[in-house]
């Protein structure tokens, strides 16, 4: 058996010990897009032979079978010979329209120029001109003939800043669409099923397109959507989840949870875990959950969830994980 | 004769025992701490892993995989009495599940054989 080595274009670059694949790439001063390294975001999407299992963990069965794995989530015990690190293909997209919908909150629509399937509350990876990489969460549903992002303006935030300065008509490029964390109408009699949705901050943002996808798609079951934020302000959405609610005659219920600045109107102060804990409590049948947003968030609505009643297949969790510092690759 | 694995359904059945059997564990004061902070899919699945091996179904479980998972918890203090929880729980989910006094006990010795591998000793 030789040696763990990464082959590409007929260079042997060998690994070290404990190293990913992505890692001996940048290291080698080999670019490689590549975000959030926790097998994710799968912005490091490169294809080679044998591509070690372990790094096709969450990928698409067809990029699997075209031998497409992580490359932050490989560590080879052997040579792999690497075809291609250019990822999948980039969508070239023209900006619609921005504007701000909340607290440092900035809601983006775009077209695609070619033809983009997705499923509402997957994500995309937008990239900077300097090669960057962010996930966005997909918040439009496939009827609208524009893709919707929300991108909470980070103070110093390469990306977020980059995108909130951008007019009508500039031109972006994305990729995927990622994730798993999307509305299935499942089997017969889950289109029934109670539908739990969840989540802090810009993690709304896939559950506003899970939310409209599922109705289009007819779910029937009641639909409880949990906002929270820290402060009351920084809810958002509020009015149109409101009318959604007129408009759905009361299948769509919002609980709203704020830990500072609230108890007024139907905002609460409970934390949103034990919020989601006594929806679950209160429901007649066994419910789906979505939870996306800050990870250690969605960490604890999941475990809440669990342990209320929910059975782990019908949790689907989409944690927002934060950008590590990046490594020089230069 | 079949393994208890394949009497209790095989893999789709086993979905329900783990999360029945790491539901008891998570709320329970005894043993929770140790699954602080802790990716849930991930350790249902590692749970998932430890079910199929107790009940004779498919899964590979070597003493050194388990050695090297516990000893940062044997460190922060994991000992026999945590040990006798999770055992506990293990029974309860299979009584649950109405297998029988017999196979529980012989369940519960397999698990009981993975004590020392666990503990580091």
């Amino acid at each position: 058996m030789t040696a763990p080595t990464v082959t590409i274009d007929g260079e042997n670059l060998p690994l070290l010990p404990g190293e990913s694949v992505l890692d001996c790439l940048l290291r080698h001063e080999r670019p490689v897009d590549h975000s959030c390294r926790a097998g994710h975001c799968q912005a490091c999407l490169v294809q080679g032979t044998p591509a070690p299992p372990d790094a096709q963990a969450g990928l698409k069965p067809s990029l699997a079978e075209q031998g497409f794995f992580l490359a932050c989530q490989a560590y080879p015990k052997e040579r792999v010979t690497l075809s291609s690190v250019a990822g999948a293909a980039p969508i070239r997209c023209v900006l619609q329209s921005s504007e701000s919908i909340g607290e440092g909150i900035a809601r983006l629509r775009f077209v695609a120029r070619d033809s983009f399937a997705y499923r509402p509350g997957q994500f995309v990876n937008v990239r900077h001109p300097d090669g960057a990489l962010r996930s966005y969460s997909l918040a439009s549903v496939t009827a609208e003939d524009f893709l919707e992002i929300h991108v909470r303006r980070i103070p110093g935030g390469l990306v977020s800043n980059w995108l909130c300065t951008l007019q009508p008509g500039a031109e972006l490029e994305v990729r995927g669409p990622n994730g798993t964390c999307y509305y299935l109408p499942g089997d017969d009699g889950d289109v029934d099923r109670p539908l739990i949705l969840a989540g802090t901050g810009t993690g709304l943002s896939p559950l506003w397109g899970i939310l409209r996808d599922a109705l289009a798609q007819g779910h029937r079951g009641p639909i409880h959507l949990l906002q929270g934020a820290l402060r009351a302000d920084r809810l958002y959405l509020i009015d149109e989840l409101g009318e959604l609610c007129r408009a759905t005659e009361g299948q769509l219920r919002l609980h709203l949870c704020a830990l500072e600045g609230s108890d007024v109107g139907p905002i609460t102060n409970q934390p949103l875990d034990a919020c989601a804990h006594e929806v679950t409590k209160s429901l007649a049948a066994a419910p789906r959950a979505f939870l996306c947003g800050d990870p250690a968030i969605v960490s604890k609505l999941q475990r809440a969830l669990f342990i209320a009643g929910v059975a782990s297949v019908d949790i689907l969790a989409d944690p927002f994980l934060p950008t590590p510092t990046p490594v020089a690759t230069a | 004769m079949s393994s208890l694995f394949e009497r209790l359904g095989g893999a789709p059945a086993m979905q329900a025992a783990v999360d029945d059997f790491y539901r008891r564990i998570l709320t329970d004061d005894r043993v929770a701490k140790f699954f602080e902070g802790v990716d849930m899919d991930a350790q249902i699945a590692k749970q998932r892993s430890f079910l199929t091996f107790v009940t004779g179904g498919p899964a590979e479980y070597s003493g050194q995989d388990l050695r090297q998972a516990h000893k940062h918890l044997v460190d922060g203090g994991l000992a026999d009495e945590h040990v006798d929880a999770v055992v506990e729980h293990l029974t309860a989910t299979l009584e649950s599940l109405g297998v029988g006094q017999a196979e529980v006990q012989e369940v519960a010795a397999l698990a009981e054989s993975t004590r020392k591998d666990v503990l580091n000793r």
